[in-house]
């Protein structure tokens, strides 16, 4: 396989796959192997094999968890998706200065410390919060909203973290596109908002698709914001994982969440992957 | 976990032998232990950061250390107890830390585990010094494998202003947590802390079990639940949702009491009887790079000059009887005759139940 | 359909790109937009189009004011120099495109694509996406995409630039014929010359957002307005003029500060501003012999440079070069060296402004 001829080429990608090897495959392999172990009160017994830990996540709370996690990944990406076009459709139509400005923007909260990002959104948030100070002083609301502590807490910060990973892929999309293609469009008859439905959105699907698959992975695996801003009573999935491998030192039973998550997680990915490819090759079937 | 070399499984696979080994190489500086440290002079010092970071690199403790045994103490700081028991247990085969303090029930569990090499008065003088209850003993060999240098003494914390305003009732007691105007006032450490089990084992009591009847602390937690603000993990938390009005009425130990008063936030504390105490413990890694660096150092920790700076500034309560507190600290801490009042708690029920209540806390009540 | 432009300007940013142009297309016909890069050509035609809204100035089409009209209410169709084909679609997606917008039935739909492509003899691809088509191919798609939905007006950008040569000069004539048998207005917008030859009834030839010249092929070619457009569709020799007079209703004048020469009639025309005198190569005359062209002077022969059919002679007169093109025939007997006659009859040259 490594014969003379393809090994330099090898050599080049050979620190990437070691850092890939050593960082990434062998650690999962160890949480697969965990997984497969009984753990008792002195440690992990390597030398029985079971399936019992994934038994153990039969546990309803588990799966209240999980659903939990899948509801706030959910509508974070929703929402981040019905703004991805309007934003990015406005952006990429900006002067390359402006576009540049206003992307650094929307960059921006991902540049910032996550622990620190999200204690700035408690002291907005919060009971005597900047947003509810704002609100009764403006005699919106009687008394102050629950903004955090909850999933709408989770939610309102989720958004502008991980809004980047839906913009981006769409906005190099659109900017890619040839404007000509919306003024044929456009000659040809079709309103605005036609030429989007029509022309745009099927051209830029796949990116859409894309950013949508990264924001709901990145949702789905967020610790700092819903330890902070959901609490203990609103525990999602990595809260979870946190608290069983490094609170209960349940090894085995970590490796089992964290191999059903990776599967379920890769699961959701494929379907929204298949999903939009069928979408897109049934746009191009004939009348 | 360490893994020295990664042996190709398939020779077949790797018909380039020095691909493997320039992995396999790469892997053994990764995995390898670091060697050579033993000689030195350096005890590693696995547990908290915070006032512990902060007394010996910025206060200077450390430099003490080094005046009174020749040794170089280096900290290894985790966020929290568990954290800490996680860390230890995870290098039990190749150990890298000579001394592991944490809270005492995450570090009970490590003697299952096989964690601690056994302390005597030869190797740790201070030992003496110390109250019978500051010596953790194996329950199998009965040898002293640990000590309880200092405690947090439980207390109800309350935004004073809230409970002016409202005219309520400063509390006096544990089941005030009960009354029914608490009710979405409440901050308690969440199910998978530790303090959330004093504060069940504390209920419990309050309403006539205990470690081995905890029914009555789970019903009492049940009621309670809903109108619990926020499970805070950190006191950091409590003390914000305290001051911003969030909640009003916390279960906590002094030492965060003492400070944010100390921060002027509007606070209050007091100790209801019976008295409760979280211990923190210390002990050392059984096969540590450095086991006489680690004698030093816990003696050292013990000794009355730590443990009355430790009193002073941090509102512990200590354990050694040499320990004369100034009269400011005195008027802050629990008197003698509150400290008669200590629970003994049953630490091998708890121990064993540990992680059944844990859960059943969070599944059954943190909702 | 007829076509009219009155004052339009556009401006982008506070670079005039269109700056005041007026012109009128009638029903039928094809008008080409010529000029080099930059010159606004481009601009206008997207004013038209109602891609770039006008700054200034009205755009009427059949005596309907759509200035401000949004393109999709225009009712015309554009091919694009890249032909701005919808790569997510098949041909016959692309071609229904139009109708699809305009809410046209099913079978219609499917009837009037048909024809479109069969117009363009492209039926069999039509299943096809355009990434699968050659670029002439995709190019025929843009004009059935374009005619299918019979628009007022017909508008093309540099439509044949990306093909290759030969494929250009088929286009050419399929598109000039289509236009013609459908009758549909059409502009078109080239900075080749050639093409806009052999393709427009009119053209105007722009320069800096202006238009300079309006008028058939023949006489931009034989009668440009300015130097400017003299030399963009053609080559010239450009002989500057001294001082005007007129000698027996005949006028005259110095060319290049040596040659006395005959200047074509003008309707009582005197120009004030410095002068020059435009001669294409091809109404030069040499001659071995005697010349009985109204302008004749010895000369000496310093190139002769084959081109096929025909050839190009350099003449050397006096400290004066003038290049003259001429049946390759009649250049086989011209050598260089040669002492020559040079000459050419009045009627033949322009006289326009000196740039």
């Amino acid at each position: 396989m490594l014969d003379r001829r393809t090994g330099a080429p090898w050599l080049f990608v050979a620190p990437l796959v070691l850092v890939m090897v050593v960082g990434f495959v062998w650690p999962l392999v160890q949480v697969l192997v965990n997984s497969l172990h009984p753990n008792t009160p002195q440690g992990i017994d390597s030398a029985q094999w079971t399936l019992g830990n994934y038994a153990r996540l039969a546990d309803p709370f588990y799966g209240e968890v999980l659903l939990r996690t899948l509801r706030i990944s959910v509508i974070v990406t929703a929402i981040s998706g019905l703004l991805a076009y309007p934003v990015a459709l406005f952006v990429s139509r900006r002067s390359t200065r402006a576009q540049s400005l206003f992307l650094l923007a929307y960059i921006s909260p991902w540049l910032i410390n996550t622990v620190v990002k999200a204690l700035g959104w408690t002291l907005l948030l919060r009971t005597n919060g900047m947003v509810n100070t704002l609100l009764r002083a403006l005699d919106v609301i009687p008394a102050p909203l629950k903004l955090m502590l909850n999933e709408t807490g989770v939610v309102i910060a989720l958004i502008p973290g991980h809004f980047m990973f839906v913009l981006l892929p769409l906005w190099v999309a659109l900017s890619g596109l040839d404007p000509a293609l919306s003024w044929a469009a456009g000659t040809l008859g079709a309103r605005p908002s036609a030429v989007f439905w029509r022309v745009l959105l099927p051209m830029t699907l796949p990116a859409f698709i894309a950013g949508l698959v990264i924001n709901f992975i990145m949702n789905m695996t967020v610790f700092a914001i819903p330890m902070l801003l959901g609490g203990a009573r609103n525990m999602v999935a990595s809260m979870l994982a946190y608290q069983v491998n490094l609170v209960s030192l349940d090894w085995p039973l970590g490796g089992a969440l964290a191999v059903a998550l990776l599967a379920f997680t890769l699961a959701l990915v494929w379907i929204g992957q298949r999903g939009a490819g069928l979408l897109l090759a049934a746009r191009s079937v004939r009348p | 976990m360490a893994q020295n070399t990664i042996k190709p499984s398939n020779q077949r696979l790797w018909t380039r032998r020095s691909a493997a080994k320039l992995i396999a190489g790469a892997a053994s500086a990764v995995f390898a232990p670091r060697i050579g440290r033993a000689a030195d002079k350096t005890v590693y010092l696995l547990t908290w950061g915070g006032t512990i970071q902060a007394m010996l690199e910025r206060d200077g403790w450390s430099k003490k250390f080094a005046e009174a045994t020749g040794f170089e103490v280096v900290l290894v700081p985790k966020a929290t107890g568990v954290e800490i028991m996680a860390t230890a247990i995870a290098q039990k085969s190749k150990p890298q830390v000579d001394v592991v303090q944490s809270d005492l029930l995450p570090w009970l569990g490590g003697i299952e585990q096989g964690l601690y090499a056994p302390l005597d008065k030869d190797g740790v003088p201070n030992l003496a010094k110390l109250y019978e209850p500051g010596m953790i003993k194996d329950p199998e060999s009965g040898q002293i494998i640990g000590v309880e240098p200092y405690g947090d003494i439980f207390c109800l914390i309350y935004n004073k202003d809230v409970f002016a305003r409202k005219g309520w009732a400063p509390p006096a007691q544990w089941t005030d947590l009960e009354r029914p105007e608490m009710q979405g006032q409440l901050l308690i450490p969440p199910a998978s802390s530790v303090y959330a089990l004093y504060t069940l084992i504390i209920l419990a009591r309050a309403h006539g079990g205990g470690e081995k009847n905890i029914e009555p602390g789970f019903e009492v937690m049940k009621k309670i639940g809903p109108g619990v603000v926020d499970w805070s993990d950190t006191f950091a938390k409590m003390s914000q949702f305290l001051a911003d009005e969030t909640a009003s009425l916390a279960i906590h130990g002094i030492a965060g009491a003492l400070d944010m008063v100390s921060r002027k936030l509007p606070v209050a504390y007091v100790v209801p009887s019976p008295v409760y105490m979280s211990p923190t413990a210390m002990g050392i890694m059984k096969g540590g790079p450095n086991p006489e660096g680690a004698r030093a150092f816990v003696n050292w920790w013990i000794s009355a000059e730590v443990q009355s700076y430790r009193a002073e500034t941090y509102g512990q309560t200590v354990m050694n009887r040499e320990v004369k507190l100034s009269d400011a600290a005195a008027a802050k801490l629990p008197s003698k005759e509150k400290l008669a009042q200590l629970v003994e708690i049953d630490y091998g029920t708890v121990l064993k139940s540990r992680q059944a209540w844990s859960d059943r806390l969070q599944r059954e009540v943190q909702k | 359909m007829s076509l009219e432009l009155v004052d339009v300007a556009k401006t982008f940013g506070t670079v005039p790109a269109v700056d005041g142009v007026s012109l009128s297309v009638a029903s039928g016909e094809f008008f080409t937009l010529l000029g080099p890069s930059g010159c606004g050509k481009t601009t206008l035609l997207r004013v038209i189009a109602g891609i770039h809204p006008a700054t200034a100035g009205r755009v009427l089409l059949n005596g309907r004011d759509i200035t401000h009209a949004p393109m999709h209410t225009r009712n015309l169709a554009m091919v694009f120099q890249n032909y701005a084909l919808f790569p997510h679609l098949s041909v016959f997606d692309n071609v229904a495109f139009g109708l699809r917008s305009r809410r046209v039935g099913r079978e219609e739909i499917r009837t009037r694509v048909r024809d479109a492509l069969a117009m363009v003899k492209l039926e069999a691809l039509a299943e096809r996406l355009p990434a699968q088509l050659s670029g002439g191919q995709q190019q025929r798609v843009a004009v059935a995409r374009a005619l299918v939905v019979r628009p007022d007006l017909l508008l093309f950008d540099e439509p044949l630039s990306n093909l290759d040569a030969r494929l250009r000069d088929e286009m050419r004539f399929e598109i000039r014929d289509l236009q013609r048998r459908i009758g549909i207005t059409t502009v078109l917008v080239t900075h080749d010359i050639e093409e806009a030859f052999t393709m427009s009834d009119r053209m105007a030839v722009m320069q800096g957002g202006k238009i300079m010249q309006i008028g058939r092929a023949s006489e931009i070619y034989r009668a440009p307005a300015s130097r400017f457009v003299a030399n963009f569709v053609g080559p010239i020799n450009e002989l500057t003029l001294g001082a005007i007079e007129t000698v027996d209703n005949r006028r005259r004048a110095r060319a290049a500060g040596e040659l006395a020469v005959w200047l074509p009639d003008l309707e009582g025309t005197s120009r004030a501003a410095p002068a020059s005198l435009i001669l294409r190569p091809e109404v030069l005359r040499v001659s071995a012999g005697e010349l009985g062209t109204d302008n004749r002077f010895p000369g000496k022969i310093e190139d002769v440079i084959y081109l096929g059919a025909s050839s190009e002679c350099r003449v050397k007169v006096g400290a004066v070069r003038l290049s003259a093109v001429m049946p390759s025939a009649a250049a086989a007997q011209l050598q260089p060296g040669a002492s020559v006659s040079v000459g050419w009859d009045a009627k033949d040259g322009v006289v326009v402004d000196a740039g």
